[in-house]
């Protein structure tokens, strides 16, 4: 159905983010009411259009009027209103808790910092939204932009971070280009519903083997950045803010973009996998997952927060390996739930880090006692991304485990479940730490309840927790409605297409 | 030289200028060499784009005074737009990457990333 909407959605920010470039130079809390406002109705926008009219189908708007596979085609269903939610939600809590006024490492105006901000959500929605490659390509370089010069404000001793993200992320969009590149020259078209068509019809392997090289590694560099030793060492001169971010939100997009690419354009039916693939995916995964393990041994919040953040994205990876309608389902689920949870342990972190630091390991011992909200929070999201019932991550993995146990899968299946005992372990192991550490007394603990000057932070924690436990309920009908309906044709038991995109033959 | 062999030759120095710029990307430590390599890694997947508009003997796509043919007879202009954007976007790209590394320069007194990377740590 075509309708306006989809479009509205995708301006929405940018419109925004040049409204408040050029306020930038008035008050400060003139362009943070405006952006927090834009973000705000974003969010909105996307829940009224989840709960009310998309949930009929997915809407379609062609810029210029010109059709596909000619024209750039902006498409929503209700999975991508999700996401879109999603994105507009953790934006719009992050910027709500950063601070807007200049510091002395930061004299620029604040304004700008909220215009970049809007700029870069935008480009996430547009990434989402968008069913032309070569737009994916813009957005990906104006993400890329609006970010580097957003670390870049974190004064001097963040330029060098700031030229860093620009340049590699640049060089994965490169990589992207140069996949689109052999794309283009094999099938002519850049529609992404059309390269599927087309690839369908000349079966080119080869091509497709090529090009999901290159997209694999494009879409691999944002994935470096969450990546903990490099999180740590770039990162430490920015906003911790923006890892959050980073962090939950723009990984999880890149990731999804490879869900598209991997599953509604490259991903023909009649394509095995080679063995030397097969055996590389499997140890992809299992590389992702020994992030739990380092998890155990560290002590520090915010690095336990990106080892559990890269660890989870182990069993998207193996969702991908899996490949069936069941894992596909999973996968998008546990999607939705780590942007939730990697958010809430990110802002748990900053939270603790305001209260008093956490970078001592010795912090930790009775925490449960002496601030219990921290703690709780902490168990909470921790919980949320490790899996546990009636938390939404649970349910993401149990269908992942269900298609990797039908389609006897052992080694991926002996892999969850090993990466699931070492969430549990690691839980375990902290649920010890917080409340019953050796030779700890609780008799000379007066807990402190956090108030006062964290209120934006705690109230956000809680938003988030909230949210968490809403997907695990509602996991069921999100599967139903929103999940299952946004899967590749093949997932769904319709046709595939047999001609070329809209019948229409193309050059 | 023949049609294929020409061909060969074409993709193959593609190829070569490609892979010059992947190698520099990860060999250099001087910010400005790395850009350049940067830079020629993109010029690669730009010529890359043009190639792809290539038709046997057929006309550049402007409108002449003569009867038109159909579109079909001229070079595909899609490509040569998309290596139109892929030029701005570098440029932009490009233009803050310099600022960044000017700056550090000037900040450090180096254009070495590891050099700037030790006197930037604390």
């Amino acid at each position: 159905m075509i309708h306006p909407w989809p479009i509205f959605l995708m301006i929405l920010p940018f419109a925004g983010a040049l409204v408040v470039l050029l306020l930038a130079l008035g008050p400060a809390i003139f362009s943070r009411l405006l952006a927090l406002g834009i973000l705000l109705i974003g969010l909105l926008f996307s829940v009224f259009l989840y709960l009310g009219p998309i949930s009929s189908g997915e809407w379609n708007y062609n810029l210029g009027g010109w059709p596909p596979p000619w024209g750039i085609e902006i498409r929503i269903n209700t999975f991508l209103c999700l996401m879109a939610g999603l994105v507009f939600f953790i934006s719009f809590l992050t910027l709500l808790c950063a601070e807007n006024k200049p510091t002395k490492e930061s004299p620029s105006f604040p304004g700008i910092l909220d215009g970049l901000w809007l700029l870069a959500t935008g480009s996430l929605i547009g990434l989402l939204l968008t069913r032309d490659a070569f737009t994916i390509y813009l957005f990906l370089e104006l993400f890329v932009v609006a970010a580097g010069v957003f670390i870049g404000l974190g004064g001097s001793r963040a330029w060098l971070s700031a030229f860093r993200f620009t340049f590699w992320g640049s060089v994965g969009a490169s990589f992207y280009l140069l996949g689109l590149a052999y794309l283009y020259a094999a099938t002519g078209t850049l529609h992404l519903d059309d390269l599927l068509a087309q690839l369908l019809i000349s079966k080119n392997f080869n091509l497709i083997w090529t090009a999901g090289v290159f997209l694999t590694t494009s879409f691999g560099f944002p994935l470096i950045f969450s990546t903990p030793a490099v999180f740590a060492g770039f990162f430490a001169e920015s906003y911790p803010l923006f890892l959050i971010f980073l962090g939950s939100v723009m990984v999880r997009v890149m990731v999804f973009l490879l869900f598209v690419f991997y599953f509604s354009v490259l991903g023909i039916p009649g394509l095995s996998t080679p063995l030397w693939l097969a055996v590389l995916e499997q140890l992809t995964a299992v590389f992702f997952l020994v992030n739990f393990w380092k998890a155990l041994q560290e002590k520090e919040m915010g690095r336990v927060a990106a080892y559990l953040s890269a660890g989870s994205l182990g069993y998207v990876f193996i969702g991908f390996e899996l490949g069936t309608s069941a894992a596909l389902t999973g996968t998008l689920l546990e999607i939705l739930n780590q942007i939730l949870a990697v958010a809430g342990l990110f802002f748990v972190s900053i939270w603790m880090k305001k209260t008093g630091g956490m970078d001592d390991g010795r912090a930790w011992a009775g925490l449960g006692w002496k601030k219990p909200q921290l703690a709780a929070a902490f168990l909470l999201f921790g919980m949320g991304l490790i899996g546990v019932p009636p938390l939404g991550g649970f349910y993401g993995k149990l269908y992942l485990f269900q298609a990797a146990f039908h389609q006897h899968q052992w080694f991926l299946a002996g892999v969850l479940l090993a990466a699931y005992g070492l969430g549990l372990t690691y839980l375990g192991k902290t649920v010890g730490e917080l409340f019953f550490p050796p030779g700890f007394s609780r008799k000379k603990v007066r807990p402190i309840f956090l108030k006062d000057e964290s209120w934006k932070l705690s109230s956000v924690i809680v938003v988030l927790a909230l949210g968490l436990l809403a997907l695990g309920i509602f996991h069921r009908s999100l599967a139903k409605n929103a999940i299952v309906p946004a899967l590749p044709k093949a997932f769904q038991n319709l046709n595939l297409p047999a001609e070329p995109f809209s019948g229409q033959e193309v050059e | 030289v023949n049609a294929e062999g020409a061909g060969f030759i074409h993709y193959g120095l593609i190829s070569l200028v490609i892979l010059t710029g992947i190698y520099g990307l990860f060999s250099q430590n001087h910010l400005l060499k790395k850009l350049t390599a940067w830079g020629v890694f993109q010029t690669g997947i730009i010529l890359l784009f043009i190639s792809a508009s290539e038709k046997t003997e057929a006309p550049r796509p402007l409108l002449t005074a003569g009867p038109s043919s159909g579109a079909v007879h001229f070079l595909n202009p899609l490509p040569l737009a998309l290596a139109f954007g892929v030029l701005a976007v570098s440029i932009m790209v490009a233009v803050i990457l310099v600022l960044y590394a000017w700056s550090l320069s000037r900040e450090t007194g180096k254009w070495d990333e590891d050099s700037i990377h030790r006197k930037l740590s604390p």
